[in-house]
């Protein structure tokens, strides 16, 4: 089974995700399948750090900055990860 | 809370300490047959790469890094593993008195593993590391320990606790400085919404429906 992402409706990172043109929202999802497939820390891509009283998840290449939480559902065995905000760094 | 029948039964994970279920959670993640001797290697770049990102280790096994790896958490991790197999959590494979370095290991599949005492961010390090390291050779693996920076304090399981190795800056790597303020704002002002969640998928159906929302 997949992990879930999920954004808050009606927050900045859906707004942002609803405003953009089809070829940049295309370079946005590359960067959410990636987060989504290895959501966990690992090498340079996907760092943490603590913002008390909650762990920050987040991806960064270069073009896309993406923090998100980690929740892992112990049944399932998937994380639900919750992105909390989205920056585009450089143009794709 | 027992599971199976009589001839299966174990306990909840719930039973164990933070240390024995890392094992276990490790044992659950890589979901096959693996040596001890690279679970023991495993465990301590866990620990490693806790420390890295929140300071602390998740398990309290000591380690020294000799020409085999983590030497003297050896003996403390065989030990719990032997009990957990004991126990049910895990199943043992070889161990007779020939083949020493012959042991492996993997989960149980009676075992009670939602129930372990681990957070979600413990259970992303275990993922973590087994996504990095878990398909790698014994000796990459090695190298990789022999890489780390750790050292040790402190006794738990009958052998020293870890500390972090000093030339480790933690304070800059669990409190990195913001360099982007604003972000941390929309962070902030994420954990605070409430409203209804929407998955990746519903963000997308919606915009194929409506592309000019």
């Amino acid at each position: 089974m997949r992990n879930r992402l999920t954004f808050s409706s009606g927050g900045p990172a859906a707004r942002l995700y609803r405003s953009l043109d089809p070829d940049t929202r295309s370079s946005l999802d590359s960067a959410l399948d990636y987060i989504r497939d290895v959501p966990y820390p690992h090498g340079e891509v996907i760092t943490t750090r603590h913002m008390p009283p909650v762990t920050v998840y987040e991806y960064n290449d270069g073009t896309w900055k993406v923090s998100y939480g980690l929740g892992y559902d112990r049944e399932q065995r998937i994380f639900h990860i919750s992105v909390w905000a989205i920056r585009h760094l450089a143009g794709s | 809370m027992t599971l199976g029948d009589k001839s299966t039964r174990v306990e909840s994970g719930s039973a164990l300490d933070k240390s024995d279920a890392a094992l276990i959670g490790l044992l659950s993640v890589l979901d096959h047959m693996v040596s001890r001797t690279k679970l023991m290697n495993l465990t301590y770049l866990l620990d490693n790469l806790s420390l890295r990102y929140s300071g602390s280790t998740i398990t309290e096994f000591s380690y020294r890094i000799g020409e085999h790896g983590p030497e003297q958490a050896g003996n403390s991790i065989v030990e719990r593993l032997k009990e957990l197999s004991e126990r049910g959590f895990a199943r043992q494979v070889g161990g007779g008195a020939s083949l020493e370095n012959g042991v492996s290991y993997r989960i149980s599949e009676y075992g009670d593993e939602a129930a372990l005492p681990l957070d979600s961010d413990d259970w992303a390090l275990i993922h973590s590391v087994v996504h990095t390291y878990g398909s790698l050779g014994l000796s990459e693996i090695l190298a990789e320990c022999k890489r780390a920076e750790l050292a040790r304090s402190g006794r738990k399981h009958g052998s020293s606790r870890m500390r972090p190795n000093p030339k480790i800056d933690l304070e800059a790597a669990v409190h990195p400085a913001s360099e982007d303020e604003e972000f941390d704002q929309m962070i902030r002002a994420a954990l605070d919404d409430k409203s209804e969640r929407v998955t990746i998928e519903e963000l997308r159906r919606q915009i194929e429906k409506s592309p000019n929302l």
